[in-house]
C-alpha cells in the first residue's frame, strides 16, 4: 500500500485487514472464556445478556471466574469486580468480523480459480453471522404449557416481561390489553431510591398508570407494621436475593418473580388507586373508575400462534426398573379453525409448521402432591427465521473447503483442477440427494 | 493478499469509529415524564377467564389468617337470625345455638352438631321420638318424613306430639308437649335443630322456628379463586 493512500482507503485497509481479523477472534475467544466461566455464578441469561449479545461488556467478575476454575481451593481472591467497560461485547465484535470478513474475504480477496473455495466458505460464514443477527433480533422463543385436553394458541416469553392492562368485558366480547414493555420500567428499581416513577397514559384509558418501586426478584409480603409507607392494602413488596439459597448460584432469569406498585391515577379528578402487581399473583390488580373496571398485570410477554394446540395425550417411558424417565411424548392436535391435524411431539422430535417449532420441553405425570393427577407438558415453542440457516451455512462452508482441499491436491497430484473440483461436487450432491432420500 | 494496515493514523480513525458506535447505545428512559402507550395486542379466546376485584390475601396466596387479638371475641362459625321475642343463651359445647321463649321459657330451641353420621338418622328420629313417647318409625316410614330446606339441602323434619320427658324418667314427663326438630346429615358432621315446649306454644312459634332454621349458614370464607 503506498504511503499516499487516501482516508477511505485506509479505512478499508484497516477494517479489511488479518490484524483486526484476529484481535476480533482473539476478544471472541476472551469473551467465550470469561462468559463461560461466570455463568457457574450468573446463570446462562445473564451470562449471554453480559458477554455475547452486548455493545460493551460493563465489567467482569474476575472472582466468580477464579472459582469457576477451582482456583479458591489452591488461594481464594474473594470478590474481585473490574468496572471495564472498554471491553467491546459479543455483539459489537461479530459486527466487526462480519465487516472484516466481508471486505477482506470477499470483495478484496485475490479473485482467481485456486481462491474460489476460500471465498465460498467467507461467504458462508458471513451468511452464519447474518443467521446469528437474525435470530438475536427477530426470533421469539417461549413456553406452551398445557394439561391433558386443554387448548391454547399463545406463549409466553422466557425472559421478557410486560405489564397490561385489560378493561374488563361481557363474556365472549374480544378482549384486548394495552402493553407496556419491560424496557420502559425496569430502570425504575436500579436504585434504593423508590421514589422513582414513570407515568404511562393511553387515550382510551380514564387513568394514567403510574409505575413505581419495580424489583427485579420479590414478593409481597403482609405488612404487619401498619406505620409501614410503603405499604398498599395491607401489604409490600420484600425484595429477595436473586441467589440460590441451597447452591449460592444467581437464580435463572425463569425463576424471578418481578413485583412493582402503580397507581391509577384518574385523568379528571386526579383520585388515586393504588396496587401491587407481582408476576406470580393468583389474578390482576383491579382498578375501577366509574362502572368500568379494569385488570393491570404484570407477567410474561404472550405471543399468538397462527395455530392452536390441544393436549389429547401424554406419556412417559422410563428406563426398565428404575424411575428415571426415558422418554416423553405428547400426542396433540394443531386446530387451524374447524380443520384439526393430529401430531406427535416427542423429546427431539418436534412439531414444525408455519415459520414455528414445538419442542417436548417438560412433563408432569400428575403424580405429584401439587398436580393434582393432572398430566401436564410444556412446549419450547421457537418462532426463527433463520433457523436453518446455520445448517445450510455448515454444507456451504464444507463444500467451500472440500473445493479448495480439491484445488491444492489437484495441483500437488497434477491433475486438471476443475475436473477434480466437478467430481467432487458430483459426489457430494449425489450423497445429500441419497442422504435427503433416504431420511 | 490483504496486507496489514501500516497506517497508525487509520488505525486511530478505525478505533474512533468503533468507539463512535458506542454512541448508538440506547439509553435509559428519563424519569419523571409522561409515556404514552403504543402497544396492544388481542387476548386469545382460550386466555384465561377475568378474575375482576380479587382481594391481596388471595392474589397473594397468603392463608395465614390476621394475627389474633386476644381480647377479641371467639367468632362463631354460624351466623344466624334470631326470633323475635326467643332469648339466646350462652351456647356449650353441645348445643351451639341455644334458645328459650315462651312467657316462663319453657320453650326451647337448640342446634347442637356431632361429628359424622352421630349414630344414623334413624337412631336418631327414634330417640327424639321416644323421649316424647312415640313409637319407633320403620326405615320406610322414615323415608317418607317430610324434608325442609336446610343449608342448602334437604333435611329430615320430625314434628311429635306426646309427653315429653327427655332425658329423664317416665315420671317427670311433661304432658301435651310437642317436638318439632330437623335433621341434616353432611360429609363429615350431623347437624340437629330440636324444638321442645308445650303444644300451643310450640304452633304459635312454629313459623320461628323455620324462619331461624332458614336463616342458619356457616359464616363465609374468603371466596375461592377458580382454577383454570
Amino acid at each position: 500500500m503506498s504511503a499516499s493512500a487516501s482516508i477511505p482507503s485506509r479505512v478499508i485497509a484497516f477494517f479489511s485487514s488479518f490484524g483486526l481479523a484476529a484481535v476480533v477472534l482473539a476478544l471472541l475467544l476472551l469473551l467465550t472464556f470469561l462468559g463461560t466461566l461466570e455463568q457457574a455464578e450468573y446463570g446462562l441469561v445473564a451470562s449471554q445478556e453480559r458477554y455475547f449479545e452486548s455493545v460493551f461488556v460493563d465489567r467482569i467478575d474476575i472472582g466468580a471466574c477464579w472459582r469457576a476454575l477451582a482456583f479458591d481451593h489452591y488461594w481464594d481472591i474473594g470478590n474481585i469486580i473490574l468496572p471495564v467497560n472498554i471491553l467491546p461485547g459479543g455483539y459489537l465484535l461479530m459486527a466487526i468480523l462480519f465487516v472484516n470478513m466481508f471486505l477482506g474475504g470477499l470483495i478484496r480477496i485475490r479473485k482467481s480459480p485456486r481462491t474460489i473455495g476460500v471465498v465460498i466458505s467467507h461467504f458462508a460464514i458471513l451468511f452464519m453471522i447474518a443467521a446469528g443477527a437474525v435470530t438475536y433480533h427477530f426470533a421469539k422463543e417461549g413456553i406452551l404449557n398445557l394439561t391433558e385436553g386443554q387448548t391454547h394458541d399463545e406463549f409466553q416469553s422466557f425472559h421478557e416481561r410486560v405489564i397490561e392492562i385489560e378493561a374488563v368485558k361481557p363474556t365472549g366480547e374480544r378482549r384486548t390489553a394495552l402493553v407496556i414493555d419491560q424496557r420502559l420500567f425496569t430502570d425504575l428499581g436500579n436504585s434504593s431510591d423508590h421514589g422513582k416513577a414513570r407515568t404511562f397514559t393511553h387515550e382510551n384509558l380514564p387513568f394514567d398508570l403510574v409505575i413505581t418501586n419495580w424489583k427485579q426478584h420479590a414478593e409481597p409480603k403482609r405488612a404487619t407494621d401498619v406505620t409501614r409507607g410503603d405499604a398498599v392494602d395491607g401489604y409490600f413488596i420484600q425484595a429477595l436475593s436473586r441467589n440460590d439459597p441451597r447452591t449460592g448460584q444467581l437464580l435463572a432469569d425463569e425463576a424471578l418473580s418481578q413485583a412493582c406498585i402503580v397507581i391509577a391515577k384518574d385523568k379528571k379528578t386526579g383520585a388515586e388507586q393504588k396496587g401491587i402487581l407481582w408476576e406470580y399473583a393468583a389474578a390482576p390488580w383491579t382498578a375501577t373508575f366509574g362502572d368500568q373496571k379494569y385488570l393491570i398485570n404484570i407477567g410474561r410477554r404472550s405471543y399468538r400462534l397462527p395455530f392452536a394446540i390441544r393436549l389429547d395425550h401424554t406419556e412417559q417411558e422410563k428406563h426398565p426398573g428404575t424411575e428415571r424417565a426415558r422418554r416423553f411424548t405428547s400426542k396433540v392436535t394443531k386446530l387451524h379453525g374447524q380443520r384439526e391435524e393430529k401430531r406427535v411431539i416427542t423429546m427431539n422430535e418436534p412439531v414444525r409448521g408455519e415459520g414455528y417449532a414445538l419442542f417436548q420441553s417438560s412433563f408432569d405425570d400428575g403424580s405429584g402432591s401439587s398436580s393434582g393427577g393432572v398430566k401436564r407438558s410444556g412446549f419450547q415453542v421457537v418462532e426463527n427465521p433463520s433457523d436453518h440457516w446455520p445448517l445450510i451455512s455448515c454444507i456451504i462452508v464444507s463444500v467451500g473447503l472440500l473445493i479448495h482441499f480439491m484445488m491444492m491436491l489437484s495441483r500437488a497430484m497434477k491433475w486438471n483442477p476443475w475436473i477434480a473440483v466437478t467430481n467432487t461436487l458430483l459426489i457430494v450432491t449425489a450423497g445429500f440427494v441419497i442422504a435427503y432420500w433416504k431420511l | 493478499m490483504i496486507s496489514f494496515p501500516p497506517s497508525s493514523a487509520a488505525t486511530r480513525l478505525g478505533f474512533a469509529a468503533l468507539i463512535g458506535l458506542s454512541s448508538a447505545l440506547p439509553s435509559c428512559k428519563p424519569l419523571d415524564e409522561i409515556e404514552p402507550i403504543t402497544e396492544s395486542r388481542e387476548l386469545s379466546q382460550y386466555a384465561r377467564k377475568q378474575l375482576v376485584d380479587i382481594s391481596s390475601a388471595d392474589r397473594f396466596y397468603d392463608q395465614a389468617e390476621p394475627a389474633e387479638d386476644p381480647n377479641a371475641p371467639q367468632q362463631h362459625p354460624l351466623l344466624w337470625v334470631t326470633p323475635e321475642g326467643w332469648t339466646e343463651k350462652p351456647s356449650s359445647q353441645m348445643r351451639l345455638i341455644d334458645f328459650s321463649f315462651g312467657p316462663n321459657g319453657e320453650g326451647e330451641c337448640y342446634l347442637a352438631a356431632l361429628p359424622g353420621p352421630a349414630g344414623g338418622l334413624a337412631a336418631n328420629i327414634n330417640r327424639w321420638r321416644s323421649q316424647i313417647g312415640a313409637p319407633a318409625l320403620t326405615d320406610e316410614e322414615i323415608d317418607k318424613l317430610p324434608r325442609k330446606n336446610f343449608l342448602g339441602g334437604p333435611a329430615h323434619f320430625v314434628s311429635v306430639d306426646g309427653s315429653f320427658k327427655g332425658m329423664g324418667d317416665e315420671a317427670s314427663a311433661k304432658q301435651d308437649y310437642r317436638l318439632l326438630g330437623l335433621i341434616h346429615q353432611a360429609s363429615e358432621l350431623t347437624l340437629f335443630i330440636k324444638m321442645t315446649g308445650p303444644k300451643a306454644l310450640v304452633e304459635e312459634h312454629a313459623a320461628k322456628f323455620d324462619a331461624f332454621c332458614q336463616s342458619v349458614q356457616f359464616r363465609k370464607k374468603a371466596e375461592k379463586i377458580p382454577s383454570h
